[in-house]
């Protein structure tokens, strides 16, 4: 059977989601877009079947609390519509804190976002301390070692481009707290603040 | 906002962030009333009760108020905010609710009346009304409960009885006249004790006899009418309704656009308050819902519509109103709920057509185990009403019934009780003489049965109410005659509702009850995780006030009851009438 889904306009938005909206859990965030698009009166593509559900997919979870600078959603819609115009008539419908930043026609067949991540860019904060190089150097011998792209330090910021496809992923949480057990760093993990700069696809 | 070292210690932070859709933002101009709308559950409890969005939409329509919201914290949140010393603010512009001119709280079951007392302190606000001085907020406090509002005389300032959407206009209106560097909380009150529905516990007295009931219920000041009448909304359809409503970023209990299809019941169940202190019967007509609809719908976004009443069945237009929803929305896939609609011949047709494809579970309501029972408390259903609905459904595809009774009614003998039992295993065996090709699976019969409570206001308002072990008694009697397998057995927890008697029926001395309750750790008390009868029985004897005044007594019908002076257009004669209806013939 032809896939519905050729009929329909894949639109590939990418938005903010900070401040109070960090506190979105990943369920909910679902169910906010379904209701934002139906305020935006845009034709939205249903699923076939018994329960129809929207045909949208949110790449790579967020973590409760953390801010998301440039996150990638999909959204299958029955009619084309210019980006400019979407972008707008979503951004009429968003808390503060959620904002969408831009959006793309993409194939409508082919792999989600969801399933294209491969890997993500973070920042993390640890509350009053100062790193040296010499934390990178102790990374490089961990299990982990291979999950990480790129790793950078300023001041109390780790700017960290880990893994997030299927195959190989590290969770940022996992990084800071290797790094907060082998430098013996009072802090809290609840304290360290998390930044998702980039989703890589 | 509270800070992340706060929120991301605490579950479901965004229960303490406010930012919803529909959320009202106004400058602060200085020159509004400002109105905390508090409601003591947790937030996912309190923002699926479409009283809150009515009320919200209600008061913040008009310039000169802004009505903001507060919650419940939960018990984790609490523990932060006693340790670091926050006080409660409303999600709207994190304000301290002290800094209110209003807090109103919603009382809608008696078991969060010690939330209320834990928000006021979290707040840093005296608990006692005559502990407050101009400065503070005025307390205020309506819904449900304050048909019966002595328990809470103590602490509020002013209650308001019956429908705001009738009434609360004029009380902004005086507020804002009066308000101003040397507003006076006492003339204010004086001023709208005058009004309907509006009740000022402080300007009333009450003498005791030495048994401990009422000897006398009297104004102390000449403004306060001796009795208060509620407040009614005459006109369904002209009655404010908001157009939009409040859409929670996280999942909450019901999240949906309600549609209110009317007010009152036209049934007399003897045991049922909301019978009684709803009346009379409103209707909305099909175009003011279907508008409304049509208004909610594009304002949430939500997908569900749900028709709101006390008994969907007596809506006199459903299927037309059904059709006209279904027709207008169902494209833009949207379903349509109807909760407690009983099924029968007239409207089976009507459920098809909302559950075309999920067929959940449905919901019948006998209440009483036995027809005996059932005429005692005027329920007017046969066991073969019963039985027609349940195989109706079974035919149309439902395998899962549940059934709710109520144990401890009054004149109950065991009969009644095993009857219970009985009538659910007769339910399975019409599910299987039905043909195979109507079978898919066993079915499931989930049995609840809910503690008998009097509640003011209604006909069994003076009957005792069984203690937490004569309950218990009930439960295994009950359970011990659920004989077949398909039918499954849940009951209520009866210390929760003994207390929940004590609330619903309790006078002015009850208020320190819950005080000393409060004191000892009471906390969301409707949750039994955290419900503690130790507490409670502490409560009882710190305090000397007993289970045996308040819960077990018989009342005599010429014994002055505590809410006797609020008059919600249901005589007591009408009340002692249909409790002698209700003795059993024989």
């Amino acid at each position: 059977m032809l896939d519905p889904k050729t009929n329909y306009y894949r639109y590939r938005i990418f938005y903010s989601k900070t401040g109070s909206s960090r506190f979105i859990g990943h369920l909910d965030l679902q169910s906010f877009f379904n209701k934002a698009f139906k305020r935006a009166n845009l034709p939205v593509a249903y699923s076939q079947g018994f329960n129809p559900h929207q045909l949208l997919s949110i790449a790579l979870p967020l973590s409760m609390g953390m801010s998301g600078k440039n996150e990638i959603a999909e959204i299958y819609l029955t009619l084309e519509i210019d980006t400019k115009i979407l972008v707008e008539k979503l951004n009429k419908q968003m808390p503060q804190g959620m904002e969408i930043l831009n959006a793309e026609l993409v194939p409508s067949v082919g792999k989600s976002a969801a399933g294209l991540v491969n890997a993500a860019k973070y920042l993390i904060r640890f509350p009053s301390t100062k790193f040296d190089e010499n934390i990178i150097k102790s990374l490089e011998t961990t299990d982990f070692a291979d999950k990480i792209i790129k790793i950078q330090i300023q001041d109390d910021i780790i700017a960290a481009t880990l893994y997030a496809g299927s195959a190989k992923n590290l969770k940022p949480q996992v990084l800071a707290q290797y790094i907060i057990d082998s430098l013996n760093l009072d802090i809290e993990p609840k304290d360290i603040g998390y930044e998702r700069t980039q989703i890589l696809i | 906002m509270y800070n992340d070292e706060i929120l991301l210690r605490v579950d479901k932070p965004a229960r303490y962030v406010g930012n919803e859709i529909n959320m009202m933002r106004k400058e602060l101009n200085g020159s509004q009333a400002r109105f905390a709308f508090a409601f003591p559950d947790v937030y996912e409890v309190g923002m699926s009760h479409n009283g809150l969005q009515i009320l919200y939409g209600l008061f913040n329509r008009r310039d000169d108020v802004y009505c903001e919201r507060v919650f419940a914290p939960w018990t984790d949140m609490e523990a932060i905010m006693r340790d670091k010393k926050l006080p409660l603010c409303t999600l709207e512009t994190y304000t301290p609710l002290s800094n209110f001119n209003f807090i109103g709280f919603t009382l809608q079951y008696e078991m969060t009346y010690t939330n209320i007392l834990n928000m006021l302190d979290l707040a840093g606000i005296p608990l006692h009304s005559a502990n407050r001085s101009d400065s503070h907020p005025i307390i205020c406090a309506g819904g449900p409960c304050a048909v019966n509002p002595e328990p809470l005389a103590e602490f509020i300032d002013f209650f308001f009885i019956g429908e705001a959407e009738e009434q609360f206009d004029n009380v902004f209106d005086i507020y804002n006249q009066m308000k101003g560097e040397n507003f006076n909380k006492q003339a204010f009150l004086e001023r709208i004790a005058t009004l309907d529905g509006i009740y000022v516990p402080s300007f009333y007295d009450v003498i005791y006899n030495e048994n401990g009931t009422i000897a006398d219920f009297k104004p102390n000041n000449p403004v306060a009418p001796a009795k208060i009448k509620k407040v009614i909304v005459k006109n369904m359809d002209n009655v404010y309704y908001p157009e939009k409503t409040l859409v929670p970023l996280i999942d909450v209990v019901h999240n949906r656009v309600a549609l209110e299809i009317f007010r009152g019941c036209i049934r007399g169940c003897r045991f049922c308050q909301a019978g009684f202190i709803y009346r009379p019967h409103r209707i909305k007509t099909v175009e003011t819902l279907y508008n409304q609809a049509k208004c909610l719908i594009q304002a949430t976004g939500h997908d569900d519509i749900s028709l709101l009443s006390l008994a969907t069945n007596d809506y006199p237009h459903l299927e037309e109103l059904v059709d006209k929803l279904n027709n207008s929305f169902a494209d833009d896939n949207v379903n349509i709920s109807l909760p407690s609609l009983r099924i029968d011949a007239a409207n089976q047709r009507i459920l098809e057509k909302v559950q075309k494809v999920r067929k959940s579970s449905l919901t019948f309501a006998p209440e009483g185990g036995s027809q005996r029972m059932r005429d005692i408390i005027n329920k007017n259903i046969s066991e073969q009403d019963i039985f027609d609905g349940a195989r109706l459904a079974f035919q149309g595809g439902w395998d899962r019934l549940k059934l709710y009774f109520i144990i401890g009614l009054p004149h109950e003998i065991d009969e009644d009780l095993t009857a219970i039992g009985k009538l659910a295993s007769d339910i399975v065996e019409i599910y299987y003489s039905l043909p195979k090709e109507n079978r898919r699976r066993p079915p499931g019969i989930t049995v609840s049965t809910s503690c008998f409570i009097p509640k003011p206001h209604t006909p069994f308002q003076w009957h005792p109410q069984h203690n937490a072990q004569d309950f218990m008694d009930k439960q295994r009697l009950v359970k011990s005659n659920m004989k077949s397998k398909r039918a499954s057995y849940k009951y209520h927890d009866a210390d929760t509702s003994v207390i929940e008697g004590t609330l619903s029926r309790g006078d002015r001395r009850i208020g320190s009850l819950i005080e000393q309750a409060w004191r000892l750790g009471a906390r969301f008390d409707s949750w039994s995780e955290h419900f503690n009868w130790q507490i409670w029985q502490q409560a009882f004897e710190n305090t000397g006030l007993t289970l045996d005044f308040y819960n077990y007594r018989n009342r005599s019908y010429d014994e002055i009851l505590p809410w006797d002076f609020v008059d919600v257009y249901v005589s007591k004669d009408y009340l002692i009438k249909e409790s002698e209806n209700a003795r059993p013939k024989n």
